[in-house]
Order: structure tokens, then C-alpha cells, then sequence
């Protein structure tokens, strides 16, 4: 008989997660949540609720970020309020939580005198996987994570880059339902941090698992998360949704043309566009919902006028944050 | 193996329990431990005072053999080698002596380089306690020393009795109960104080020397309270008159007039003036046992706590 057999299963300790139930609990919940050191307030009542498959976490250095993943993770109890996580409570159901979590630290993480092999396969034991299952997946988790030649060489003797990866190899190898990532491009050149966007873009994409992205790189936030929330002095000052913001955003188009433009501007008042002309030949305009660009091209092309240039509005998320930091600035 | 599986995926299958857990970190911690030869060949000598123990106490039942090997010796017709309270106290210290020598090769490894290599939140943000944590590493200690202290006591014990017949197993239990509970309370101590210092101590070897340093050093400050302020409460610092005097109180429960005869014995020893009460000895190994777990509580966290 299967030695373990008679044990639970990963997914029957997470019951809560979206794949299996179908039910939208958030990622995240928090509910006045606080939490002080010695007195000190660090995180000051904070509210809301996350969905999003990856959820950035963004803040200038001091903001509570590395705090709020700490609480999450139980490593802090909340002084006031309550948090959950994938629908459990951070007080209650804490062990729960772990199981369904992988972290990555932000600072060095590592066992000294481990190859890559064995500390990665020691972390998928702890989680509670059986030896056997653990080797087979530390080695598939190496090689997607690209250390697979590296995978017997101790874990001391890796670049920071390889160790970056290590950690998120610890993080992934349990196969966890939610992923906290705290600052995982930190310290890594160029290719290093595109390889690591890449692959946590891919695992977001897997739909496998929920991921939560702790950074102060606007640009990293961007290119992974659909969701963002962005933390001052302990405060969420802004929540958005940045999926929303960029169908919106496509929506807002500036144009350059060649030709006589009358009549082509006429058929697009026609579909309903919102328009202002600058000068002879820019154009801005709000498509309504209904209208594509190609419809512009279309007309365009019927009405004989050239388009030389079309963008869509940038509203990056560099804009949200310094608005957020500026309305922020602004609060008694 | 399926290594062309590059994508992520969860795992859906079984899980190990929990409450066994701890014995990943053991298990883990038992291969790089043997891994430097010179504990190994260390621990292999720690066996000899046993080996001979247990050869003494087989040629003390076969005098035939023992006298065909030294045919000119005189060999007394009274029982050779007596094995009692102090013949076990005896190997005991001997065991004990190498003990800490083995404590202070592995203890320093155990919990430092976790602490120096931020480790700590790899093994917290799992379904994995402090306490298992401590007890995982705990149990390389406790398993490794136990080897070269109780498990000896106990196999002299059992051979005697196989040489002595089955009145000398049952007239003599205290002693099998004596040594194996004194063994394992000295390993309890010494792994629980050497895994604090490799908490609070970070530099490895400081943490080696630390672990020597706290058996000399308060037993010189014990000594010295001694003197000055004549009276024998000092002596609760000197590590091995508390072992001793709790090993006493164990061997000679039943027997007050070899309790004094060895309190004496160990109160004869320098640094020392008189002897402990029993329980006063008790008292204090439960309060080092609690303090290094108070210890280690303090030190043994998922991040760094800035004040």
C-alpha cells in the first residue's frame, strides 16, 4: 500500500482556489487590516479586494509593501482587522495558507553547502510533498527555470542572477496555488530580469496559479500584473485595475494624416467618435465601444486620406502611480 | 524522469503528514554531517571506551579465556570487573567528555548558516513551525549523541545481563533506568545549549568555542563565588558537577550511603567546595534547558525584527 495513501491531498488542502471550486474568492481580502511594530503603526487600516491572475504591489521604499506580504504570510499578526487569503484567514488558517503559497523572499535566501537539487527538493519536502514526487519536480523546476546544467553545483557558488532563480525554484517547486514574489528582478542585468519576467509571465499565463508581485519597478508591475495596488506610509492610496485601464486606453487615439480631411472626418463623427482636430492634420478622438481602428482604416482609405501616424493614448502606469503619490501628498 | 515537462503546473497529489515533517530537516542534516571525514573518524573513536567496556565485561564472565590468554597472571577467584553505579558513571563521563567534542563539530552547522544565509523564510513560509524546526535540528544532535552515550550504557547492560543471568537484569534495572535517563538528559542539554549558540553566534567557529566556553568560564565564575562567599552554590555553573550530581541522584535513589559517597567524590574535584543538593542540580539543568529553547524562541524568526 502507498505509504501515503492514506494522506490528504495538496488540492484538498486548498480548497478555496478558483480552478478547482470555480468560486471567484479573492486573492487577497483585507479588511481594516493594521498591523504596528512596538507601537508603530506600519500598515493603517487597509481595504479592498484582489482577483487579479497577477497583482502588483507597488509603493515608494518604507510603504509597507514587504510588510503587507509578511502579514499575508503570517509572519506578522495583524494588530487590527483581519486578511485572507485565497478565502482564509491569516489568523485562523495560517498552516492552510502556506501550503497553498511559494515565496520568494527579497533578500538572499539560501542553504549553504546544498547543491541546487537537494535544497529544492528539501523545500518541496517540507511542503509536504513525498521524496519521490519532490526529486522529479525539483528537477523539472530547475530546468524550466533555466539551472538545469546547474542543478549539482551548491547553491553558494551561484551567480546572484542563478541564485534569484533559485529562490523562485523554491518558491514554484510545490506547484503552490498563489505565488508571492517580493522584488524578484533585484540586482539582475538586463537578460537577466527580461528571463525572469518571461517566466513569471509564463506561469501567470499557465492559469495555474494566482500571482502577487511585490516591487518598486513601475515597468516590472507593467509588464506582468493585470491589478495594482499601490501602498504610501502604510496606506492603499490607489487600487486600479490596470487590465480596464488599458481597454480604455485603447480606446483613445491620436492621429496624424495627409489629404483632405472633411468628409473623412464627417464618416467618423457618423460612428459616434468624439473628435478634436489640432491644426490641419491631428486628430484625437474617443472611439465608442463598438468601433475598431480598422473601421478608421477603412474609412480612411475610402475617403482617400492618408494615416501617417496612429497611437493610442499612453496612460502608463507610471501616470497612475504619480497621481496616486500626488493625490496622496495631498491628504491631511 | 519527466524533464520535457518545462511548464508550471500545480501539484495535485498526496502529501506527506505533518507531524513527521521535522525529520526532512534530520534526514537532510545526517548526510552533510558525515560528509567531513574528520567527524566521521571522530565519531568512530567515540565507539572504543564502548568496545572495550563491552570486551572487559565479556572476559570478566570467561576466565578460561582470560586465562589462556595471560596463562602467568593471577587471576582472582572474586567477580573481576564489577559492574555497578560506578562502573556506569565512569564510562558515562568518558562518553559525555567526547560528547561535547561531537556536539561542537555538528552543533555550530546547524542553525547558523540558516540564520547568516537568511534561510529562515524559505522554511517559515512553509506548512512548517519554529517548533518542528528546532525539534528537526534537535534531533540530529539528539539522535548522534544518544549513539555514543545512552545506546552504549544500554548494550553494556544488556550483555552483563546475558553473562549474568536474569537475577542480575532484574536487581540491577535501576542502573539500565539511571543511565539511560542521565544519558539522555545530558544529550538534551548539550544539544539544546549548542543549538542556541549557533543561533546567537553566527561565525561558526565562535560558535564551537562558545559551546567550550560556557563549561569553563561560569565554572570559573562559580568557583570563585565559591571561595569568596564560602559556600557551594557556585558550583551550579560548573557543568560537570551538575551532570554529576544529577546522575548521582539517579544511580543512587535507593542507596543515600553511595549518594554521599559519590557527592563527596565529586565535591573533592577543583573549583569545586561541597556539594550540590539534588534537586538544586535538577532545577538549574531544567532552567539551561528552558533558557535555550527561550533563546532560540527569540532568534528563530522569518525576519528580522528592527526596533
Amino acid at each position: 500500500m502507498n505509504r501515503f495513501s492514506e494522506q490528504a491531498t495538496a488540492s484538498a488542502r486548498v480548497p478555496l482556489l478558483r480552478k478547482e471550486t470555480g468560486n471567484a474568492a479573492p486573492a487577497i481580502e483585507l479588511d481594516n487590516l493594521s498591523v504596528s511594530f512596538n507601537g508603530r503603526p506600519i500598515l493603517k487600516d487597509l481595504n479592498g479586494a484582489f482577483s487579479g491572475r497577477a497583482i502588483g504591489l507597488l509603493g515608494p521604499n518604507g510603504a509597507g509593501k514587504s510588510t503587507l506580504i509578511q502579514t499575508l504570510l503570517g509572519f506578522h499578526p495583524p494588530t487590527k482587522g483581519a486578511a485572507r487569503v485565497l478565502g482564509m484567514d491569516v489568523r485562523s488558517q495560517i498552516r492552510e495558507i502556506r501550503h497553498a503559497i511559494g515565496y520568494m523572499p527579497e533578500n538572499d535566501s539560501f542553504i549553504t553547502g546544498m547543491t541546487g537539487i537537494r535544497m529544492v527538493r528539501m523545500m518541496a519536502e517540507l511542503s509536504g510533498l513525498p521524496p519521490a514526487d519532490a526529486l522529479e519536480r525539483a528537477h523539472e523546476t530547475l530546468f524550466q527555470l533555466g539551472l538545469g546544467e546547474a542543478r549539482y553545483r551548491n547553491v553558494g557558488t551561484y551567480s546572484l542572477g542563478m541564485k534569484q532563480m533559485a529562490k523562485l525554484a523554491v518558491a514554484v517547486v510545490h506547484g503552490p496555488g498563489m505565488l508571492i514574489l517580493d522584488e524578484p528582478t533585484n540586482g539582475l542585468d538586463a537578460d537577466g530580469r527580461k528571463r525572469m519576467l518571461e517566466i513569471i509571465r509564463e506561469i501567470r499565463d499557465s492559469h495555474d496559479t494566482q500571482i502577487i508581485l511585490c516591487s518598486h519597478l513601475l515597468r516590472d508591475v507593467e509588464e506582468c500584473c493585470d491589478e495594482v495596488m499601490i501602498l504610501k506610509d502604510g496606506m492603499l492610496v490607489t487600487h486600479c485595475n490596470l487590465e480596464a485601464e488599458r481597454r480604455t486606453n485603447r480606446k483613445f487615439i491620436q492621429m496624424e494624416t495627409r489629404g483632405d480631411t472633411g468628409v473623412f472626418l464627417n464618416r467618423i463623427e457618423q460612428l459616434g467618435c468624439e473628435l478634436a482636430v489640432n491644426g490641419n492634420r491631428r486628430l484625437k478622438m474617443v472611439l465608442p465601444e463598438a468601433v475598431e481602428t480598422r473601421d478608421l482604416y477603412r474609412i480612411a482609405s475610402e475617403t482617400g486620406v492618408q494615416i501617417r501616424r496612429l497611437d493610442f493614448k499612453r496612460d502608463s502606469l507610471q501616470d497612475i502611480f504619480l497621481k496616486a503619490m500626488e493625490e496622496s501628498n495631498g491628504r491631511p | 524522469m519527466a524533464v520535457h515537462r518545462r511548464g508550471y503546473r500545480r501539484y495535485d497529489g498526496s502529501l506527506t503528514p505533518e507531524r513527521w515533517r521535522f525529520w526532512i530537516l534530520a534526514r537532510y542534516a545526517f548526510s552533510r554531517v558525515f560528509q567531513s571525514r574528520l567527524l566521521v573518524i571522530f565519531y568512530v573513536i567515540c565507539f572504543v571506551p564502548t568496545v572495550l567496556a563491552l570486551s572487559a565485561v565479556y572476559l570478566s564472565h570467561n576466565v578460561d579465556l582470560l586465562a589462556s590468554m595471560f596463562p602467568h597472571a593471577q587471576l582472582p577467584s572474586t567477580e573481576l570487573l564489577p559492574v555497578n553505579a560506578e562502573f556506569f558513571l565512569f564510562l558515562m563521563a568518558i562518553q559525555a567528555t567526547l560528547s561535547v567534542f561531537v556536539t561542537a563539530l555538528i552543533g555550530p552547522g546547524l542553525v547558523s548558516p540558516d540564520l547568516t544565509n537568511n534561510a529562515l523564510p524559505l522554511f517559515f513560509s512553509r506548512p512548517f513551525s519554529r517548533a518542528q524546526y528546532v525539534l528537526g535540528k534537535f534531533s540530529v544532535l539528539f539522535v548522534l549523541l544518544s549513539l555514543i552515550t545512552a545506546a552504549p550504557m544500554l548494550l553494556i547492560y544488556v550483555l552483563k545481563s546475558a553473562l549474568a543471568g536474569s537475577q542480575w537484569f532484574i536487581d540491577n534495572i535501576h542502573l539500565a533506568f539511571a543511565s539511560l535517563v542521565g544519558s539522555l538528559l545530558w544529550v538534551m542539554l548539550i544539544s539544546l545549549v549548542s543549538l542556541a549558540s549557533s543561533a546567537w553566534v553566527r561565525w561558526r567557529p565562535a560558535a564551537a568555542g562558545m559551546l567550550f566556553a560556557l563549561f569553563f568560564i561560569p565554572a570559573g565564575f562559580g568557583a570563585a563565588a565559591n571561595e569568596i562567599m564560602r559556600m557551594t552554590w557556585g558550583s551550579l555553573l560548573n557543568g560537570t558537577v551538575l551532570i554529576g550530581t544529577v546522575w548521582n541522584s539517579l544511580f543512587f535513589i535507593n542507596d543515600p550511603a553511595g549518594y554521599a559517597r559519590a557527592a563527596d567524590a565529586l565535591s573533592e574535584m577543583p573549583d569545586t567546595v561541597g556539594f550540590l543538593p539534588a534537586w538544586s542540580a535538577w532545577l538549574m539543568v531544567a532552567a539551561l534547558c528552558a533558557a535555550s529553547l527561550l533563546l532560540l524562541n527569540r532568534k528563530l524568526r522569518a525576519h528580522e525584527v528592527v526596533r
